[in-house]
């Protein structure tokens, strides 16, 4: 989002995750990039921005526009949730502007590759509660390597707790454990599979008889 | 307490770390034999991920990894908080970077300050938290509790599949018939 042009933006004040970055110069590379990664856009900014949503005075510098963005072909896509080099954040510098398929498509594209890279290697972290996600911050170039070497092991740390923790509970209930943490996973499937051969052999059975 | 804590973490460091070397011998305790289990567990689980975390941290942290590792463990409980998950990562990631460092070349000593700086941090910084949690008889209690678990659950799914086994033999034996 720094593409953004930071003068006309300061001057609807510090609404935007881009200008709360911009303000905390003391915090850090860390620290900036979390802020800008995990945005929390306030009620605020929403009502405000629906309230100035107007064909006619189209506000394209306004807060709402960067809170949320409609091209001029008419596709509506929230500003947090877009990617910075959607032709959807360009299309007041653009002569020539997509068509609104052309733009939906490529926009769903960016976004499924984005959240393909941030899901790699982390399918049993998709079980886990959102509150343990809430601490895991993005993958970061510049992020110092003790840093992310921490917040790394706090990761794998807490999803390891959480399972250990559900297995024992789940024992101590009389249910089913994760045993092997991820190898539980093709167990329902594997017993599904024995009770279809051995009904599959009853009825081959049943029909010489 | 303190000292006490400090002096079972370092056991528990350094028995790790020479486990993870090669270095054959009985745990010295029951709480040295689930960190093994469970740490070696969970580093079988992420490999590749830390194999290139070591890689990583060895390559930026120069020629003083234990002044590395205390940062590291900062960050780990950054959000203040910790678990015994928690403490099994840092004891796996530290396992793998010792196991690097000796196939390096590096001598016993600097393994012997990674299992220190273990000890220091966790016996004194965090030794409101450990007592908390009924110190390295907590984490037996912890591991305890999820193997016996496993064992429950273990007995069900061979008790069903020898269910299943014989149902399938008895079938099969009727329709050759």
């Amino acid at each position: 989002m720094s593409h953004l042009p930071r003068p006309q933006n300061r001057v609807y004040g510090p609404a935007t995750l881009s200008e709360k970055s911009e303000e905390n110069t003391g915090g850090g590379t860390a620290s900036r990039t979390e802020q800008i990664d995990n945005p929390q856009p306030s009620e605020g900014d929403q009502s405000r921005g629906g309230q100035s949503n107007s064909p006619l005075n189209y506000p394209s510098r306004s807060p709402f526009f960067r809170t949320f963005s409609r091209s001029s072909s008419g596709y509506f896509s929230f500003d947090y949730d877009s990617v910075p080099s959607s032709p959807l954040m360009t299309h007041n510098k653009s002569t020539q502007t997509p068509s609104p398929t052309c733009q939906v498509i490529t926009h769903a594209l960016q976004r499924m590759s984005q959240v393909q890279d941030s899901g790699q290697n982390h399918d049993v972290w998709a079980a886990v509660p959102s509150r343990y996600r809430a601490h895991t911050p993005p993958p970061v170039g510049d992020m110092q390597p003790e840093v992310c070497v921490g917040r790394e092991l706090r990761r794998i740390g807490d999803e390891f707790n959480h399972l250990y923790l559900q297995g024992a509970r789940a024992g101590r209930n009389g249910e089913a454990a994760p045993a092997g943490l991820q190898q539980g996973q093709n167990e329902p499937a594997l017993l599904l599979w024995v009770g279809l051969l051995i009904g599959r052999l009853l009825q081959i059975i049943l029909r010489r008889r | 307490m303190s000292c006490w804590l400090k002096d079972e973490t370092l056991v528990l460091a350094e028995d790790y770390i020479d486990f993870c070397n090669g270095i054959q011998r009985t745990p010295p305790s029951e709480s040295a034999q689930a960190m093994r289990h469970l740490a070696k567990e969970m580093e079988q689980q992420h490999q590749s991920k830390f194999r290139s975390l070591s890689q990583t941290f060895l390559d930026t942290c120069g020629s003083d990894p234990s002044a590395c590792l205390r940062r590291v463990m900062v960050e780990l409980v950054g959000d203040g908080k910790l678990n015994w998950g928690r403490v099994v990562s840092l004891f796996t990631f530290t396992g793998v970077l010792a196991s690097e460092l000796f196939s390096r070349g590096e001598d016993k000593l600097c393994c012997r300050k990674l299992a220190e700086t273990i000890a220091d941090y966790l016996g004194r910084e965090k030794r409101d938290w450990l007592v908390e949690n009924e110190g390295w008889e907590g984490f037996c209690k912890f591991f305890r509790s999820a193997s016996e678990a496993n064992q429950v659950e273990s007995s069900v799914k061979t008790a069903l599949f020898a269910a299943a086994g014989v149902g399938i033999a008895g079938l099969t034996f009727l329709l050759v018939r």
